[in-house]
């Protein structure tokens, strides 16, 4: 007999242990196969070198890595970093009240709605709302023609091919991956926890800092890790809104495998950065101690 | 008649603790037996091993003769009503209560008329349409009676199914759940922990205390006389004693407590091993005057010292003798305060016939 | 205290947020407007009209990578909830913190950036030597999405009140009826809102989709990209419109769905039949039209082929070209290095054909299948250093790369390179975005060759391009074209084909080969190893180098061709035009790109320099 004893506790009858494993075990296998192995792979080919051909010669070493933490290429992760965190900063303030003015409607439909326009834009093509953003960043577009059209400005301003418009075209982007989170965090919160609050004493500013950011901390550390890993590699958007002309992380990577055509060496930065995002996820996960994957839901 | 269903000496633990100790009961068939104890007494378990929710560690549960142990619950004749209702959110009513059926392989026309005479039995035929959360308490309660009633079942299983609900509805539906039973003559396994419930419903109650049987029958045994000091307690006996000592005398026993008095007790049940007395306060009456009753009752003096006002009655606190005594009059309404004042100096009497003596 | 909960009382946050849904929707208002405008550029309202949609209609390429596109998504989609669904109500029945290798690979999809999922997979591939096709790419959409799936539906298990699974059974219903009766439509809202999250990633991928998509397997974004070399056009703006009408109808059916509570077994028939309406007819037309006949794989370069070069071809032999563009040789030699594209007609370019010969991956052309080489070809384009004896290649076009510029902007040029470091035209300045011709300017400024390997020269070069850098608006190898005309640069270094295209639609814009020299360019035939259809890859080969094929390429595209016999076909005007047959002074500073062997890592090195400052 099973030690827990209880044939219902999930919900088939016989061991809950074995039968469990059969329900996940193809969906495991396929993850297995498809992203455990290529990413040792990746990491094998880390270690390998190129040769003049441009070909993978396997004789393993660390060369790679010790290239990848040259202080030029530390540079670019850095600013990669940096631009990412940026982006979640700017999601972040932008995407708070807008969840928390969601959470607040008194008509469940009416929060529906509102959280499927927020998505809405998801769903149309990225590739072609960046070349929107093009379209209206450009000297000649659409914001610089109206704006000196109102008279508010003399000359375009220079709004496209700078860091300006990488961080609209990745805000834009991951916005919706922040407001998300956060409504649901924002949704469970009980609302006479914020009327003690000002029963208490506080005012709404307090009540707002003192109360209601603590509550939601779930949301916002789900928001931050949905919208700072894809920054973190992002490289159309720098490279279409940017200009090509700052390289980050995300393009170094893709330009060892698309151009110099040095795979070891893209594979050695590749992995760099995800053992960055991913020992910046693990300290994120140990200040909260909940599950905090997607909960969208 | 042989039992419809049989608990043999079940054991069961949850996480190392001890929940059922070879704990055996026999429900007969027809008949209203309540599951009463406290929480953790292992009730809820007994239950639910006999719908198949559990497997016992040791034992065997036998259904209408054939052991079931190791039987799933959709392989089981039974069904459960559930205590916070368990309706399928996104079927209707009438779907709930058809949900079952689909597995019987019945014709369309059957399982409408069987689903369509079970909603009517509880009276909710004009809601068939609704969904769940669109109903009271109370109505979804009876969907999901009428949902368990629909399949017939050897046994009907209830765990505390009016917990959540208020005063007056519970005792409602108490009533109407009497009917029901008795109508249909099915027998029903209730499991409460309210002791009122179980004495107005039950045929025969059996009442659990740390996962053993601690004593089984009808409502007015277990009601006048409970076997322990558990059973006395939980029933709601205040007057609890311990003793010193007992000794037969004539036919009955003269028992002494610990703090000395002695009373007769004629009543049967334990005798030499009794540790405890135990009286009802309505069998105890108080008055200033000493009653010239018969001189067989046993009388103590004692002083008021506080009253509580149950509405139907007076609750008189009397001490006597460093012990605590609760006395209980009926009272008429009105003005009527009682016979007695608080200080007064009272006696208290009662029949040997009505003092139970505990293990 | 109502202030917080009343949105009235906080007209702040209204505003604010409504501020917020302007931004989200701001671009799409764009796209929609101008989906139904004149211009093709954008810029102004020229009229309503709704030719872009019409365009849309008939342009098969697109409507194949459209059909393309939803097909893997809806495979995509049905995969995944087979796995995934099941997968997630077994992990939810489990301790949390059960099994943490599971933990660590459900997460691994999301926390990986996708560049290097992308690299994975495509590694994987290439390792097992698997031909990338329809279900490669499929399977790698199914990969990355299952997580969605299961986390999703996991959380919502998690919300399941146990005791209806145990009522379920109590009234007799098993596992399997239990799953399909009381879970799956618990689990509805996780169910839809996965699926469309999958739908949706799979539709937009772009990054992974382009490591590991082979040959006629073009999807939705990989088109859009590649189309942007030859100029966005507002069809692509009708596509999105119309995508976002089916998504939003899609959402409504669902949320109606949803509420109705409309029981799953007369959905799921439904949702099929949607789907097979939907898809059906885009698909049929795919794939009768190809029905038996053979199939020719192109890989080509985006705005090599003139309007009717394919069709001309298709009807002669009655066989289907699949077309596939790139916009750099570099995108090429990573899409055949992998070993498994499926392409059995690529045109490398000069130095490249060097790499790929090397490395084993052209097969040798079988001259006596080529009967038009011999007579028709320029001599001038043959026998070159990176192919000495045409086994492998056979030259296409050549051209070069030159400084195109506004004429009414820029004014008299002095016919240098450098007139791309003056200050005046700061913010105004466009280079390529590659390695090799950005060093090649630099290089040839200094007086060096475009295929030094002298550190250096080198360092000399890199040191100029960083002083040019904050000069330029943009590096831009795609559409470089499009940014003269339309104003926002006024010099850009480009190749001469799309700019003498550009010419021709606005005569302000001219094109400057400069007198220190510049890299020339020939871009030629060639067949991979292993590829499916040889036998016609050389019909294709020889179809091509006719006289009227060969002409038509070059009134079309603007680039020129190596074919001296398609001479009589051309128009005067272009044969005239220096842009597109320089003096021979100055072809003779010219040079060809060769392979650099392991320079190009210094080479690398330096340009990340460069762009990383």
């Amino acid at each position: 007999m099973d030690k827990t004893g209880s044939p219902t506790k999930g919900l088939l009858t016989g061991t809950p242990q074995r039968n469990s494993r059969v329900w996940f075990l193809p969906a495991f296998l396929w993850l297995f196969l498809l992203i455990a192995v290529p990413l040792a792979f990746v990491f094998l080919l880390s270690l390998a070198r190129r040769n003049p051909a441009g070909e993978t010669d396997w004789v393993l070493g660390i060369s790679n890595y010790v290239r990848a933490l040259d202080p030029l290429y530390l540079w670019i992760y850095w600013r990669s970093l940096l631009l990412a965190l940026a982006t979640t900063l700017i999601c972040l303030v932008l995407g708070f009240p807008v969840a928390h003015f969601i959470a607040q409607q008194p008509s469940a439909r009416l929060r529906n709605l509102l959280l499927f326009l927020v998505t809405l834009p998801f769903w149309t093509s990225f590739l072609i709302r960046t070349y929107a953003w093009i379209l209206l960043l450009r000297t000649e577009g659409i914001i610089n023609n109206a704006l000196v059209a109102l008279g508010i400005i003399q000359q375009p301003l220079p709004l496209l091919y700078n860091n300006f418009a990488i961080l609209v075209g990745l805000a834009y982007a991951e916005l919706p991956f922040m407001i998300l989170p956060l409504y649901t965090a924002l949704e469970r919160i009980d609302k006479s926890q914020i009327e003690a609050s000002s029963d208490l004493g506080c005012t709404a500013s307090q009540t707002f800092w003192r109360v209601l950011i603590p509550l939601s901390r779930p949301g916002i550390i789900a928001g931050v890790v949905l919208v700072f890993v894809p920054s973190v590699g992002a490289y159309l958007t720098p490279d279409l809104l940017g200009g090509a002309k700052s390289i980050m992380a995300g393009n170094l990577i893709q330009n060892q495998f698309a151009v110099v055509r040095d795979h070891p060496f893209g594979a050695a930065i590749a992995f760099v950065l995800t053992v960055v995002v991913l020992a910046l996820l693990a300290v994120s996960h140990r200040t909260t101690r909940e599950h905090t994957e997607l909960r969208l839901l | 008649m042989p039992p419809v269903l049989e608990f043999q000496d079940i054991s069961k633990s949850f996480d190392r603790q001890s929940v059922l100790r070879d704990f055996s009961l026999s429900v007969d068939p027809s008949e209203f037996l309540t599951l009463l104890g406290p929480s953790g007494s292992g009730k809820t378990t007994l239950l639910r091993l006999a719908a198949g929710f559990e497997r016992p560690d040791n034992g065997k549960v036998v259904l209408r003769g054939s052991d079931v142990t190791h039987l799933p619950p959709y392989h089981r004749r039974v069904n459960t009503v559930f205590q916070n209702y368990a309706l399928f959110p996104h079927l209707t009513v009438a779907h709930n209560v058809a949900f079952g059926l689909r597995n019987l392989k019945l014709s369309k026309v059957e399982v409408h008329s069987r689903a369509s005479a079970a909603l009517d039995m509880v009276q909710l035929a004009n809601l068939s349409d609704r969904l769940p959360h669109q109903l009271s308490g109370g109505q979804q309660q009876r969907v999901g009676l009428a949902r368990a009633l629909v399949m017939q079942p050897e046994v009907l299983l209830l765990d505390e199914p009016f917990g959540a609900l208020d005063q007056r509805l519970r005792q409602q539906m108490q009533q109407e759940l009497k009917a029901v039973q008795r109508r249909l003559e099915l027998t029903f396994v209730f499991v409460t922990h309210d002791q009122e419930e179980a004495l107005s419903l039950s045929d025969r109650i059996a009442l659990l205390h740390e996962g053993r049987l601690d004593q089984i029958g009808s409502p007015d045994q277990i009601y006048n006389w409970p076997a322990s000091r558990f059973a006395a307690e939980f029933m709601g006996i205040p007057n609890i004693f311990p003793l010193s000592g007992t000794k037969p005398e004539g036919v009955g026993t003269r028992c002494q407590l610990k703090t000395g008095e002695t009373f007769l007790v004629t009543s049967a049940a334990n005798g030499n091993q009794a540790r405890f007395l135990a009286v009802r306060p309505e069998n105890i009456r108080v008055s200033r005057a000493s009653l010239p009753h018969g001189k067989s009752n046993n009388v103590i003096r004692g002083r008021v010292r506080q009253a509580r006002y149950l509405g139907s009655s007076i609750l008189w606190s009397v001490e006597a003798n460093h012990l605590t005594w609760a006395a209980s009059e009926v009272v008429n309404g009105g003005t009527d305060m009682g016979s007695v004042s608080l200080e007064d100096e009272v006696f208290l009497s009662w029949e040997p016939s009505r003092g139970v003596l505990l293990a | 205290m109502t202030a917080i909960t009343s949105r009235l009382a906080n007209p702040k946050l209204f505003f604010f947020t409504l501020a917020i849904f302007a931004f989200l929707y701001l671009p799409l208002a764009v796209l929609l407007t101008f989906s139904f405008n004149e211009s093709r550029l954008m810029m102004d309202w020229q009229g309503f009209t709704t030719l872009w949609y019409r365009i849309l209609f008939q342009d098969e390429r697109m409507l194949d990578a459209i059909a393309n596109s939803l097909c893997i998504a809806l495979w995509t989609t049905v995969l995944s909830l087979l796995l995934g669904v099941p997968a997630g109500v077994g992990l939810a029945r489990r301790s949390p913190n059960g099994n943490v290798f599971f933990e660590v690979l459900l997460l691994l999809p999301l926390v990986v950036p996708e560049i290097i999922l992308a690299v994975a997979f495509a590694g994987l591939y290439g390792f097992a030597k698997l031909r990338l096709s329809f279900w490669t790419i499929v399977t790698t959409h199914v990969a990355f999405s299952l997580s969605y799936v299961i986390l999703m539906v996991r959380s919502r298990m998690a919300r399941l009140d146990p005791s209806l699974v145990e009522a379920a059974m109590d009234l007799g219903a098993g596992p399997s009826q239990t799953f399909f009766r009381i879970l799956l439509p618990h689990l509805t809202p996780a169910v839809l809102a996965s699926s469309l999250m999958v739908f949706t990633i799979s539709l937009d991928d772009y990054v992974i989709t382009s490591f590991v998509a082979g040959a006629g397997n073009t999807t939705l974004p990989l088109q859009i990209y590649s189309m942007a070399k030859e100029g966005l056009t507002p069809e692509i703006n009708a596509v999105c419109t119309l995508l976002m009408a089916v998504t939003v109808l899609m959402a409504l059916v669902a949320q109606w769905a949803q509420r109705a509570a409309v029981s799953w077994q007369r959905m799921i028939p439904a949702l099929l039949l949607i789907a097979a309406i939907a898809i059906g007819p885009l698909a049929w037309s795919r794939w009768t039209v190809a029905g038996d006949r053979q199939i020719l794989n192109l890989y080509i370069w985006s705005g090599y082929l003139a309007p009717d070069t394919l069709k001309v071809f298709e009807q002669r032999f009655q066989v289907r070209v699949q077309v596939d563009l790139y916009d750099s040789v570099e995108a090429l030699l990573a899409k055949l290095q992998s070993g498994n594209s499926g392409y059995d007609i690529v045109v490398p370019s000069d130095y490249a054909v060097q790499i790929l010969q090397r490395q084993r991956l052209l097969s040798l052309l079988d001259k006596a299948q080529i009967p038009n080489a011999e007579p028709n070809l320029d001599p001038q384009f043959l026998r070159k250093p990176f192919d000495p004896e045409n086994l492998y290649s056979v030259p296409y076009t050549w051209g070069t790369t030159g400084i195109g510029y506004r004429k009414d902007r820029v004014g008299q040029l002095t016919g240098s390179w450098q007139v791309l470091w003056e200050e005046r035209y700061q913010g105004k300045i466009v280079m390529l975005d590659d390695m090799r011709e950005n060093f090649g300017v630099a290089l040839k400024l200094s007086g060096s060759s475009i295929n030094s390997r002298d550190l250096l020269q080198l360092e000399a070069a890199k040191t100029l391009l960083e002083k040019q850098k904050p000069l330029l608006q943009a590096y831009n190898s795609s559409n470089f074209q499009e940014l003269l005309i339309s104003g926002d640069a006024w010099l850009v270094q480009g190749w001469n084909g799309q700019i003498v295209k550009a010419a021709r639609e606005d005569p302000n814009i001219g094109y400057l080969l400069p007198k220190e020299g510049t890299t020339i360019f020939i871009d030629s035939f060639c067949i991979p190893a292993g590829a499916a259809h040889r036998a016609l890859a050389h019909r294709f080969i020889n179809y091509m180098l006719e006289p009227e094929t060969a002409a038509a390429v070059v009134n079309h595209t603007g680039y020129t061709v190596a074919n001296r016999a398609a001479r009589p076909y051309i128009h005067k005007a272009l044969l005239s035009n220096p842009a597109l047959f320089p003096n021979s002074t100055l072809l003779e500073r010219c040079e060809m790109l060769e392979d650099l062997g392991d320079t190009a890592l210094v080479y690398d090195r330096l340009w990340t320099e460069v762009r990383s400052k």
